[in-house]
């Protein structure tokens, strides 16, 4: 960035040596290959369930595999939205109208044990209660979740007075949330979060601390509550909230990351807790005691080391599931024929999941839809004049795709297009150069190379 | 810190080190401008005159990026692209070229930033090392003529089938280590290319 001319020389060089490839291209023949009509979904979570549900809704039988021994995921874990549904039952729901989809099949305490194949042709072996079953599908969803962190900072564990916005979503759905003499509530924003413990900001947890302020207010407006924050994400509607929040006296403290406020415990059990924090505002400390100590926590996804590793799907540097493109392609994997959506992909508002499950899966169904596949026609092939027939190609090939033919004298390499990915292992290999690759031809490289040369 | 613009060729595979780059490039990563990306589906694919011809066309340091050992797209193509890397290291030795002018390197395809640093990194080594020959004080034109000839070397079959016995051996003991594989193609290689681009220089 910001070196115009060395961008511009950069740019003419890869267009000038994409040009003397291309000069080698060849027309290369095209497979087809037949789709198993049949989507299976990782994860039985609101992302899960709804793109079970649309896929199936498009008439894709759908198989929903859930680790858990029951679906609904972390959405249960809410007690209300910002226009006070309740999502559990919303979830709930959900959970039954797939149970009940003729079209899907839901397999709980199950995971996913191996799979092989390409877009189209999947088989999955999914290790379940009563042993393991074998599913061939076309394509498949990545739902597999994310949990909440678990903070142990500011005495939470510890004292009772410390609890997590989740925690505190479980007592406001309770018959009897507090003691009437609560009086004075403190919430602590991105706590192991942006440079503590996750590396990133979970996008929901501001949003969710304006909800339960705006609950606790609804409940006892007398109740005073300060929010000590880095940068409230109230993005789009949730403006409104943050808005409320003020007129209702929220008092929102804005504090730097490295100086957060400071919990110590009170003398006694029940004596309330102290928070100390500055306040740039004031300009001046601010002592404050507490009844309730509020953390506001992150997410973290499902470990996804083993799945990913299955699937050669990649993750980023916090485990979350990496599309192929933010912008072009954002519920695709780079691996065809993976899709990903939920907190699997990253933390984001229910509203969002669904958003992103339903292209999940309606980017899914593309291909069912379409029937057929037809691979990346970049397979190797052998030229039989210079093939020696040593197989040191058999040897190295990871798919069994290129074999010695030993019945035919003389020994020649044969390759089986519809196993070649492509790699291009047999042509490095090959000790006559007998073996190129499509679309990534020795001469085309070497063009290439001779561009890169060339340049003025 | 050399202020020469060294000309860098990579060779990157389409499902890491590429997509590392895109990525890069989407988080709007800055890094030196001088690499030229050529680019393949595995770092497998990496024929051993490939680097070869390409500092004999004019580059002044080659790049080969993979996935990390053990997360390749087609399971062990980058363990077979150490091998090529440790054929291009012998015939640089041979040659007299200094070999911090080839590295392999991985990143995975969710590391933009590890990318730019490593090439940010080899980018400066080079311009350290300055044009091909300087540092080696061997006339470049010179240089690049023996540099066009052994990549043509590195396509002779029994050069090739060194290649091969090492790949296989590296396979069956299962030891992968840079190291190791390095002595192996020593052991089978040594002898073709003593007879056919001379002895190492020491």
């Amino acid at each position: 960035m910001h070196e115009p001319e060395a961008a511009t020389a950069k740019a003419k060089d890869l267009v000038r040596m994409a040009v003397a490839k291309a000069a080698h291209l060849t027309a290369l023949p095209e497979q087809r290959l037949p789709v198993t009509p049949v989507a299976l979904v990782i994860g039985g979570g609101l992302a899960g369930l709804t793109a079970a549900l649309t896929s199936a809704s498009q008439g894709f039988p759908t198989t929903l595999v859930e680790q858990g021994d029951a679906l609904g995921g972390s959405a249960l874990l809410l007690t209300a939205d910002r226009f006070g549904h309740d999502p559990r039952q919303v979830v709930t729901e959900l959970a039954h109208r797939v149970k009940n989809h003729p079209r899907i099949s839901v397999r709980t305490k199950a995971a996913v044990a191996s799979v092989s194949g390409y877009v189209g042709n999947f088989t999955t072996t999914i290790a379940g209660k009563t042993g393991s079953e074998v599913v061939n599908h076309g394509v498949m969803v990545i739902a597999t979740g994310g949990k909440p962190y678990e903070p142990k900072q500011y005495l939470h564990g510890e004292s009772e007075r410390v609890m997590t916005q989740l925690e505190l979503e479980q007592r406001l759905a309770s018959s009897r949330p507090f003691s009437t003499k609560m009086k004075q509530v403190v919430m602590i924003q991105c706590v192991g979060s942006r440079g503590a413990d996750l590396a990133y900001c979970s996008r929901v947890c501001c949003g969710q601390a304006l909800k339960n302020a705006l609950r606790l207010k609804a409940m006892s407006p007398e109740l005073t509550i300060f929010v000590f924050y880095r940068d409230m994400r109230a993005y789009g509607f949730l403006e409104d909230d943050y808005l409320k929040a003020r007129e209702l006296g929220v008092i929102f403290i804005r504090y730097a990351p490295d100086n957060p406020p400071k919990v110590t415990p009170g003398r006694s059990k029940s004596s309330p807790l102290k928070v100390v924090g500055y306040d740039p505002l004031l300009g001046e400390e601010v002592e404050l005691d507490t009844d309730l100590l509020v953390l506001s926590v992150g997410i973290v996804p499902e470990d996804p080391s083993i799945l990913s590793r299955m699937l050669k799907v990649p993750v980023t540097a916090d485990k979350f599931y990496l599309e192929a493109h933010v912008k072009l392609r954002p519920v695709d994997m780079a691996v065809d024929g993976i899709y990903v959506c939920g907190l699997a992909h990253a933390p984001k508002l229910m509203d969002e999941t669904i958003a992103q499950a339903q292209a999940a899966a309606g980017r899914a169904c593309q291909p069912l839809a379409r029937g057929s596949i037809s691979p990346e026609p970049i397979v190797s092939h052998v030229d039989f004049e210079l093939c020696i027939g040593c197989g040191a190609c058999e040897t190295f090939c990871p798919y069994k795709a290129i074999t010695i033919d030993k019945e035919v004298k003389p020994r020649k390499a044969h390759t089986l297009t519809a196993s070649c990915k492509g790699c291009g292992v047999c042509a490095a290999r090959c000790p006559t150069m007998a073996i190129d690759m499509g679309r990534f031809t020795f001469d085309g490289i070497m063009a290439q190379i001779n561009a890169f040369g060339e340049r003025v | 810190m050399s202020n020469y613009q060294p000309k860098i060729l990579g060779f990157l595979c389409n499902w890491c080190c590429y997509t590392a780059a895109d990525s890069a490039g989407v988080g709007r990563y800055q890094y030196p401008p001088n690499l030229r990306v050529i680019r393949m589906m595995c770092s497998g694919r990496l024929d051993p005159s490939f680097p070869l011809e390409g500092l004999a066309q004019g580059a002044d340091a080659i790049f080969v990026g993979g996935c990390h050992p053990g997360e390749c797209h087609y399971q062990d193509g980058n363990y077979h692209a150490l091998v090529t890397a440790a054929l291009v290291h012998e015939t640089l030795a041979r040659l007299g070229v200094n070999s911090r002018r080839f590295l392999i390197e991985w990143a995975s395809a969710a590391e933009g930033p590890n990318f730019v640093k490593i090439i940010t990194g080899f980018t400066e080594q080079a311009a350290t090392l300055g044009p091909l020959g300087k540092s080696e004080g061997i006339d470049p034109i010179l240089l690049r003529e023996k540099l066009a000839m052994a990549a043509a070397t590195a396509k002779d079959r029994k050069v090739r089938m060194g290649l091969i016995s090492a790949s296989r051996e590296m396979m069956k003991g299962a030891d992968f280590s840079r190291r190791t594989i390095a002595g192996l193609v020593h052991d089978k290689c040594d002898k073709v290319l003593t007879e056919l681009i001379g002895a190492s220089v020491p």
